[in-house]
């Protein structure tokens, strides 16, 4: 019995405490993030503009704003000797839906009077709305005012850039955005060539912010991109990997963009003829252009 | 089986062999000696060798835990138990459940789809283990063994996949599929241990060598497949001291094991293994300490292993490097990490194991009925006994041969250190039977020894006796004296009836010279009635009892001697033969008789003027008194004769020839 009694504590002794043996962990690439994976909302294109590639508004923002304070820096990186860029601001609110033939269309642009960047006034220009239909190809309206400026030889990185209106009909208006780091993409590099059979490798230098990468597919003959799916960093290492599985699903279309947008952004409220929020944001992008075999 | 026929199946599973040799490590006694494959001695770690399965004793439990150093893989896991029986006596089985035989491998996700609360990750996790095994084994004779087992291994792979569906107004929607896909696998292994000596053992063993395969991963992830290829080792343990084993490994494509296990006493052992592996960087994969402590029913044991590449056993791998091809074992391949084991083992059951072992036994001789006595304090022959535990004992061994004992004799105690050795001599109280033994007759003596308190014996032996014939003599004059019967009933009534016939004569001497004249009235009496013949056996070691010569009248120089010696003695006369072995002519042998008168040596004239006449030495009284010596052969012709030519052969042998003094002439009392 005593030596029953001792062995049963020996046996307790041992299985006290047990857990789960430890897990190995398998690397796939060093410290890579993990990435959200999110659909793109496609609204009716004659609302909104797929060029998320430039603009680094995703459509469905473009539908649930009534308004952008946009300044972006945009890289476009096609293959080594074709990499451009430019930076640009661009101010937009509208107060009404413009129909046509039954259809809405677009918005009409506020003119919210003088706008001036960081002191500097911006160009004051037409809305224009291309409209498309079976009656009349490529029509375009002019609704109201957007308001546009040049940046490309004066856009600063991590600098804040404020907008002011000192007229307009609600009033004075002032708002700022501070603008995100450089953001340079070593992977995939413009130009590339690969494999949907391997995984893909995401890699870039640019810290701060928020990272988005948008997919589009890419029509070179028209230069039109169309936004598929979006994905964000949870936390900004500056490595992820895209595995070839999901690759594999992409539409079987060769070219693909892959916008890289570092981004800062906030709203505001806006109450003028039609009430809403305003995006403004200060956007760092680039875009690899790539080809999938 | 025959010793031919498991050196072809040893030669059979090296031919399996192809490729390193990985072992479960569900012991920390296998993995403080790595090289197992010989080493086993219970149901721990049987998966190394099912064939050591044989040496368990009765019922044998055991359990294993284990934990990581590392404080991120630090806490006691669970490894597993294990089950032993051994029945009929050489068969053994035993089944292990071992849930922490296992490998979880993760691959980290790279994208997570948010639907929900929930979001889901595209991870995936590959999960190898071997929940459970069973072993048998056979001992075919006390060296050879041969043990089978069965191995369950599963290889679960779960991969959480993510899959674009087409949705109105949206091109690419993420949603997340998990699957779990299972293969599972029985694998047979074969082993056989060799033990041609109690300090070594060889065992080899030879795993998947049958494969029974249920469900199979699909091609799309073989990669994550283990190999299913036949292995095989060859492994030795060696005592070369006592308390010391020395443990060696190889298996055919380059690994090599080398371990010890050191008993200092006291219950315990320690452990060390060095694990060399071709191909790795570096050669010394790894190494191992470990500890045990054994007391009683009870077998408490803790290892230590470390891999000396610290990198690749970090717990982190690439998945570029990972190769499932390289994993042999779930518990020692390239990707488990360092690890501390510990288990108690018990042993339940009555059948107790031995602490002792006689390796042998040899007896000395015959035995000669006539001096049988003598076996109760001079040895009959001797034992070799060892210990075969891990403690100091005190042994014992005893001999018994039925019928003509009436009990058993036993040894001193004798303290053995662990694995020590004794030579214990056998002493053997002989009964009255043996002297009735007529003619040669060998019988079967039974040796115990007995370690164990309250156990009647822990090893027993069989030994020949061999019991000569009543009247055979082995030529040696000690021996001869024991034919010599002075309280035979036959040799009384003779002397006294003689003694009776002269007792007015003999009243008239005085009380020095009596035992003179009452020798020189038997040996002149018995002259006359008894005649001296040649021994009928035609052989020196054929010797009548007294009574026997009185009642066929006659014998031969060794029988005349034995009775007269018998006669003077039933008179209180003290004997002593002449051992003759002339140098150079030993076939020429002969004894003859002296027998002392009492008289102090001052009066030897009294019996004779003639000083070369008699002889003077000291008898058991250790007083110095005078001796007459009496040649046998021709004492049918009277007393005068008799001690005449032995007083001429006495001075010639041993006062010309200097016999005594060279030593080709002894004189042995008879009393």
């Amino acid at each position: 019995m005593k030596q029953t009694l001792l062995f049963a504590v020996l046996i307790g002794l041992l299985l006290v405490g047990c857990q789960h043996p430890a897990d190995v962990e398998l690397q796939l690439e060093q410290n890579t993030t993990e990435l959200e994976i999110l659909p793109i909302v496609r609204p009716d294109t004659l609302l909104v503009t797929n060029a998320v590639d430039s603009t680094a508004v995703l459509p469905s923002d473009q539908m649930s704003y009534v308004g952008q304070f946009v300044v972006n820096k945009v890289t476009l990186d096609a293959g080594p000797g074709k990499v451009d860029s430019f930076a640009y601001a661009r101010v937009f609110v509208s107060d009404s839906t413009v129909r046509f033939l039954f259809r809405q269309v677009g918005y009409n642009g506020i003119d919210l009077g003088a706008v001036l960047l960081n002191g500097l006034a911006m160009a004051k220009v037409p809305h224009q709305i291309a409209v498309r239909s079976l009656l009349l190809r490529d029509t375009v309206l002019t609704r109201g005012v957007e308001y546009l400026g040049d940046l490309s030889h004066t856009y600063e990185h991590s600098v804040p850039y404020t907008w002011s209106a000192p007229s307009t009909s609600s009033g004075a208006l002032s708002v700022s955005i501070l603008t995100p780091d450089r953001l340079n993409v070593l992977s995939p590099r413009g130009g590339g060539v690969f494999s949907r059979e391997k995984d893909l490798l995401l890699w870039w230098r640019g810290g701060g912010g928020q990272l988005q990468i948008i997919i589009s597919i890419f029509e070179p003959l028209a230069k039109k991109s169309i936004p598929i799916l979006e994905l964000r960093s949870r936390v900004n290492t500056g490595k992820a990997l895209l595995p070839a599985s999901v690759l594999r699903q992409f539409p079987r279309t060769s070219f693909y963009v892959f916008t890289f947008i570092l981004s800062n952004r906030k709203e505001m409220g806006f109450i003028q003829a039609q009430a809403g929020r305003v995006l403004v944001q200060a956007a760092t992008v680039y875009n690899s252009y790539i080809e999938l075999r | 089986m025959t010793r031919c026929h498991a050196t072809a199946l040893l030669a059979g599973l090296l031919m399996q062999a192809v490729t390193i040799h990985g072992q479960s490590f569900m012991d920390p006694r296998a993995i403080g000696i790595g090289a197992f494959t010989a080493a086993g001695k219970d149901s721990r770690g049987f998966a190394w060798n099912p064939a050591s399965l044989v040496q368990i004793r009765d019922w044998d439990f055991s359990v294993t835990t284990y934990t990581g150093v590392a404080a991120e893989n630090a806490g006691f896991a669970f490894h597993g138990l294990t089950l032993g029986k051994r029945f009929l006596g050489s068969e053994a089985v035993a089944v292990e459940y071992a849930p922490g035989t296992q490998l979880h491998l993760v691959v980290p996700p790279t994208l997570t789809v948010s639907g929900g609360n929930t979001p889901v990750s595209n991870d995936r996790e590959i999960k190898y283990d071997e929940p459970g095994s069973v072993g048998y084994a056979h001992r075919f004779s006390k060296s050879l063994a041969l043990g089978i087992a069965g191995r369950y291994r599963r290889e679960r792979v779960t991969d959480t996949r993510i899959t674009l569906v087409q949705r109105d107004s949206i091109p690419l929607f993420p949603v997340s599929i998990t699957q779990s896909l299972e293969s599972s696998t029985w694998f047979a292994d074969v082993a056989l241990l060799w033990m041609p000596r109690e300090d070594l053992s060889v065992g080899v063993s030879g795993r998947n060598l049958l494969r029974f395969a249920g469900a199979s991963l699909p091609d799309s992830l073989e990669w994550y497949a283990l190999p299913k290829t036949a292995i095989a080792s060859l492994g030795a343990w060696y005592q070369p001291v006592t308390g010391l084993h020395l443990a060696g490994q190889i298996s055919t494509n380059g690994t090599t094991i080398l371990g010890h296990e050191w008993s200092p006493g006291l219950g315990l052992s320690l452990r060390n293994a060095l694990f060399v592996v071709r191909g790795e960087s570096p050669a010394l994969a790894a190494f191992s300490v470990g500890i045990g402590w054994s007391y009683e029913f009870l077998d408490v044991g803790a290892s230590y292993l470390r891999f000396t590449n610290r990198e690749r056993h970090s717990g982190v791998v690439s998945l570029a490097e990972f190769d499932a091809k390289e994993i042999h074992s779930l518990d020692l391949n390239p990707y488990v990490r360092d690890r501390i084991s510990l288990s108690v083992r018990a042993i339940f059951g009555n059948m107790r194991e031995s602490l002792a072992r006689i390796e042998g036994v040899e007896m000395f001789g015959a035995v000669y009925p006539s001096s049988f006595e003598t076996f109760a304090y001079r040895p009959i022959g001797k034992a070799r006994i060892r210990n075969i535990s891990e403690k100091p004992i005190d042994a014992r061994v005893s001999f018994f041969v039925e019928k003509f004992m009436d009990a058993p004799t036993e040894s001193r105690s004798v303290t053995l250190a662990p694995g020590g050795t004794a030579e214990v001599e056998l002493t053997a109280v002989f009964n009255e039977r043996v002297r009735a033994v007529a003619k040669m007759t060998i019988r079967e003596a039974n040796i115990l020894v007995t370690a164990t308190p309250a156990e009647t014996f822990d090893d027993r032996a069989n030994a020949p006796v061999l019991f000569r014939g009543r009247n055979e003599w082995d030529g040696k004059a000690e021996s001869l004296r024991f034919f010599v019967t002075p309280d035979d009933p036959d040799v009384l009534k003779s002397s006294r009836d003689i003694l009776l016939q002269q007792r007015e004569a003999l009243g008239s001497v005085g009380a020095g010279m009596e035992p003179f004249v009452k020798s020189r009235v038997l040996i002149n009496d018995f002259s006359g009635k008894l005649m001296y013949v040649s021994d009928p056996k035609l052989s020196a070691d054929y010797v009548q009892y007294p009574s026997e010569t009185l009642k066929v009248r006659g014998g031969d120089c060794d029988d005349m001697t034995v009775c007269f010696a018998s006669l003077l003695g039933s008179v209180g006369v003290a004997t002593a033969f002449v051992d003759i072995i002339p140098p150079g002519s030993p076939g020429d042998s002969h004894i003859y008789l002296l027998f002392d008168t009492g008289l102090d040596a001052r009066y030897g004239a009294s019996v004779s003027e003639n000083p070369k006449r008699y002889v003077l030495r000291k008898g058991k009284s250790g007083r110095e008194t005078v001796w007459i010596p009496i040649e046998t052969t021709v004492i049918v012709r009277g007393f005068d004769e008799a001690w005449t030519a032995g007083a001429q052969q006495y001075f010639e042998e041993v006062e010309l020839g200097l016999g005594l003094a060279r030593g080709w002439v002894r004189i042995v009392d008879v009393n």
